[in-house]
């Protein structure tokens, strides 16, 4: 007896969530959803979480403000966020889902760039806007519905090569590091090219791999080559820490540059803060202006581990969206908020204005500019030392 | 079963495998795409099973499939059918090669083979950037087509897919009836005897084996040509033992095992997806459950108490 | 760089011993293959953050707290899972499975999938002969060698230990000589856990620590297990010299994936070629 009831609970359960799963489709009229698709577990989920964090703080402001105004209606936005456990057939899955049950035509993230390429025909085919971190170069290659949120190696480069030189003449030797996929094959190949336009010689370049925690033997090889300067490029912050931490007790004495994706609370957690002195990286925001300090108390509603810069990217790029549904005046003629948004540049960004570019290097003007500063961590914590300017 | 149960199960699946198209959203299409070629990974490692060994390279089988069948057409430009049938030859083919020295390993030292196995492959395809493009895998896969019939469209691949999985059960259960199947049951009954009438065993366990491969391969090859993309770490051992967990859920001593397996567990995470936090846990506990509980699976649950 | 490749080498190799020690226990005498061993050398991380950096206990009280907490998992999972599956080899192992799933699914939901910031009690390097080697990895390794001379001795010089050899040779003899299996069963597990329970708590201050480390502690404990012969516990001192070699060695000269390979292969053949192990009789 106790056996059947055991196996009703369990049928029961099992029914009652493909229920549930199937009456989330009759949903509100008045409501917006809208997608966030990232890694929200596992070693990429600084990044995810920031997707999902930017997009809440923009829906909680639009809809304390009675919701979007779309003609004559206004829309409560609700967020959706799906992980795609940074693999391709997750995402692909998780879009299935936005797409479909869901009815989310507008989505943001995600970042790896193996999950959007493996996303990348379908969003095409079916007009999904996507805004997305991903960098590697072929995201925005003949693409109408992708908008890539913020600068990439491509973009930056040349500029922060010049800041390195220009401010530290004696470096001449650089070693970099990325991670051994797409996204760290682009980067590190951007990379070297920059530094050799700009005279600077690449005497080691290596590859690890994303769960790698252990550096030692790669560093060994690394510091043969006796480097002025490590470029940690597109590695994840957590596994740069890692990275700062081992070299330094190998003896490496020389300088940290982290062009590409920093974080200086996860670079600080796992280097600790001694060892991450006077490491240089980019960042989207000033860690100590006022405009941080308000996203951080807003962030820290939805999630609890430290805000990172890319929050204000995907909060800037939810804002852009929002003003683009509303400039059209619709929330389903995807091709008119596209177009809408297309024309609403410059944008008031966060910390300065939002301008589009990319036409030259990638065939179509979806490559947002956003301001881009220079910070070092001192004391344990980022000090703006300067700005890079985008072209 | 008897006659009438029989009939009722077959009605049951009929009707299972018909529901995405009265349904006819492009979610429920998507994940009885992924039930089809999930459940044939684990029909896959049913076979090993019925053989006597538990194989947890099957993921890595999966995984040369769906490299050659994307190469094939991508590269070489084959289409999709011919594509399809070269990579079953080639994993069967690497199968039976394979076969004629693993299979003399039994027991827990034969997982743990295998096991190694299915590590090594997917590391060649990380290692390997040319040709099948490391970590970051291989893209613009062609969609299925069958001739001039295209297959891109969800109820059009859902319907193809659908036909797959029926023949390759047919296939497997004339296999299994057949005298290899005769003979490995008379193996588990007797081995010494059968032995000593001259059954050359391995040969057929390798006929099993390659069998098996090719199963894999034809999951794989699916797989590859319905998301147009594929990367090494989705055929790692983690995908076997996934194919293995829906073999004991769905019950370890029936064909229809893995497949009911496959439908419970390929949407299970859907349910648990508004908590992302949670949804590990909460699969964890639904599998170490249904062990202790069902040991036989929701298959023996179905069939009685008539199979062991 | 061959003296910095001869000290990753050797504080390598120690910290796999540790790692594949409990591992061979368990499956010795249980005949249990436990794949969640990668999961309590998990929790044995995640035990030592709550006990040293959120309870503030010193770091040398907290690091046996941490494997304490280990192994008392470990017994409960035997007595609630694994005890139902002895003498089924094939559904232990899936069962094992079942509970790496559900073990990190736990910590998750507890701490998040970010890593805990996991404070470091020993820094500093000492030099030796060209060689730099860090001291919080020195000190682990030589805690870790500390602990399989002590697991040594506590199979060789107790009744518990002898009561363990006993079982893992004969199950069904021993119990004949009065032994009770249901004793010794949890007392190899918690042994065995809480082992893997030490590897994580030494580890986690010098590699931090996430809900999925496990994986790569399990690949790790495998090779050197399957290399030295299944529950040898002589052959996995040897092994994970030999992992260590190669692992540091392919990996300085070319790259770590292909040490992974050369490791994954050195297995398959080892298991057709010579199944007991490399110090076993083939």
């Amino acid at each position: 007896m106790l056996r059947l009831i055991r196996h009703a609970a369990l049928a029961a359960t099992i029914l009652s969530a493909i229920a549930g799963a199937a009456g989330a489709r009759a949903q509100a009229q008045e409501t917006l959803k809208i997608g966030v698709l990232g890694t929200l577990t596992g070693p990429g989920a600084t990044w995810g979480l920031a997707i999902d964090g930017g997009a809440r703080i923009a829906a909680d402001e639009v809809n304390a403000k009675g919701g979007l105004k779309v003609g004559d209606k206004a829309y409560k936005v609700e967020i959706v966020a799906y992980d795609d456990q940074y693999k391709a057939a997750s995402a692909v899955t998780a879009l299935n889902r936005l797409a479909g049950p869901d009815g989310v035509r507008f989505v943001l993230g995600p970042i790896g760039s193996a999950s959007l390429l493996a996303i990348k025909p379908i969003t095409e085919r079916d007009k999904i806007v996507l805004f997305t971190a991903s960098w590697s170069a072929a995201v925005l290659k003949d693409s109408n519905y992708i908008f890539r949120v913020g600068p990439t190696t491509q973009e930056f480069a040349p500029a922060t090569i010049a800041w390195l030189k220009r401010t530290h003449p004696a470096v001449k030797r650089i070693a970099t590091v990325s991670a051994n996929d797409e996204t760290g094959w682009n980067s590190q190949r951007i990379q070297k090219e920059a530094y050799g336009k700009a005279g600077l010689e690449v005497v080691a370049a290596e590859h690890f791999e994303r769960q790698q925690t252990d550096f030692r033997a790669l560093l060994t090889k690394l510091l043969a080559a006796k480097p002025d300067s490590i470029e940690l490029d597109t590695t994840p912050p957590p596994t740069a820490g890692l990275i700062i931490r081992q070299a330094r007790e190998q003896g490496y004495k020389g300088l940290f540059t982290k062009f590409g994706g920093f974080d200086v609370a996860e670079i600080v957690r796992t280097a600790g803060a001694d060892y991450a002195e006077g490491v240089v990286g980019i960042s989207q925001g000033d860690p100590a202006s006022p405009e941080w300090a308000r996203l951080r108390e807003a962030y820290a509603k939805h999630h609890k581990n430290e805000m990172g810069d890319f929050v204000f990217l995907f909060y800037d790029a939810a804002r852009l969206l929002f003003a683009g549904i509303e400039r059209a005046g619709t929330a389903t003629d995807v091709d008119k908020v596209v177009k809408a948004i297309e024309q609403s540049a410059p944008f008031p960004g966060t910390v300065g204005p939002l301008t589009w570019g990319g036409k030259e290097a990638y065939g179509v003007d979806h490559q947002i500019y956003t301001p881009l500063y220079l910070v070092a961590i001192q004391e344990g914590a980022g000090r703006v030392i300067g700005k890079v300017d985008l072209q | 079963m008897g006659r009438a149960a029989t009939a009722v199960a077959a009605l049951a699946a009929a009707a299972i495998a018909l529901a995405p198209f009265l349904a006819g959203d492009g979610f429920v299409y998507h994940v009885a795409i992924l039930v089809a070629i999930e459940g044939l990974l684990a029909v896959s490692l049913h076979l090993t099973l019925r053989i006597g060994q538990l194989s947890l390279a099957q993921g890595g089988f999966m995984g040369i499939g769906a490299y050659a069948s994307a190469l094939l057409a991508r590269d070489a430009g084959l289409p999709f059918p011919l594509a399809l049938v070269g990579a079953v030859v080639i994993a069967a083919a690497i199968a039976a090669a394979l076969g004629t020295v693993i299979l003399r390993v039994r027991g827990v030292q034969f997982a743990l083979l295998t096991f190694g196995l299915g590590e090594a492959i997917v590391l060649i395809f990380v290692e390997f950037v040319v040709p099948f493009g490391g970590n970051n895998g291989l893209m613009g896969i062609p969609p299925a087509s069958l001739g001039p019939l295209s297959l891109q469209a969800r109820p059009a691949f859902y319907g193809f897919a659908l036909a797959v999985v029926f023949l390759v059960l047919l296939a497997v259960r004339g296999l299994l009836a057949g005298t290899p199947g005769m003979v490995l049951r008379s193996l588990a009954d007797n081995e010494p005897l059968s032995r000593s009438l001259g059954t050359d065993e391995l040969a057929w366990r390798r006929l099993v084996f390659a069998a098996s491969a090719a199963v894999a391969a034809i999951s794989g090859s699916l797989y590859a040509h319905y998301l147009g993309y594929i990367s090494p770490e989705a055929f790692n051992v983690g995908a076997t033992v996934k194919a293995l967990i829906m073999n004991v859920v769905g019950g370890v001593g029936l064909l229809a095992g893995p497949l009911i397996g496959a439908l419970i567990l390929v949407p299970l995470p859907e349910l648990f997806r508004a908590s992302v936090r949670y949804q590990q846990l909460l699969y964890g506990l639904s599998l170490l459950a249904l062990m202790l509980f069902l040991p036989r699976g929701l298959g023996g649950l179905l069939a009685g108490r008539s199979r062991p | 760089m061959f003296q910095q490749f001869l000290v990753i080498m050797a504080l390598s190799a120690a910290i796999y011993m540790l790692l594949a020690l409990g591992f061979t226990l368990i499956f010795g005498v249980m005949r249990v293959v436990n794949f969640a061993h990668g999961e309590f050398v998990m929790l044995g991380a995640y035990a030592l953050y709550v006990v040293q950096d959120v309870l503030g206990v010193g770091y040398a009280a907290a690091l046996p707290l941490a494997a304490l907490v280990a192994g008392l998992v470990g017994v409960v999972c035997e007595r609630l899972v694994f005890r139902r599956f002895v003498g089924d080899e094939i559904g232990s192992m899936i069962v094992a499975l079942a509970l790496a799933v559900t073990l990190k699914g736990a910590v998750t939901a507890v701490f998040g999938t970010d890593g805990p910031s996991i404070a470091r009690p020993i820094s500093g390097v000492v030099t030796l002969g060209g060689a730099v080697i860090p001291k919080d990895q020195l000190f682990a390794a030589a805690v870790a060698l500390v602990l399989v001379a002590l697991t040594h001795r506590l199979l060789v010089a107790t009744r518990l230990g002898l009561a363990m050899r006993a079982v893992a040779q004969d199950a069904e003899a021993a119990r004949l000589q009065g032994m009770r299996p249901w004793t010794t069963y949890p007392a190899a597990f918690a042994v065995g856990c809480a082992l893997a329970g030490f590897a994580g708590a030494l580890t986690a201050p010098i590699y931090g620590a996430a809900p999925d480390m496990g994986d790569a502690a399990l690949m790790k404990a495998f090779v050197v297990v399957v290399l030295g012969g299944l529950g040898s516990i002589p052959g996995a001192l040897i092994a994970a010299l030999l992992l260590g070699a190669l692992d540091a060695g392919i990996s300085i000269l070319f790259d770590p994936t292909l040490a992974a390979l050369a490791s994954f292969g050195a297995v398959i053949a080892v298991l057709l070629f010579r199944p007991s192990g490399i110090l076993g009789r083939a």
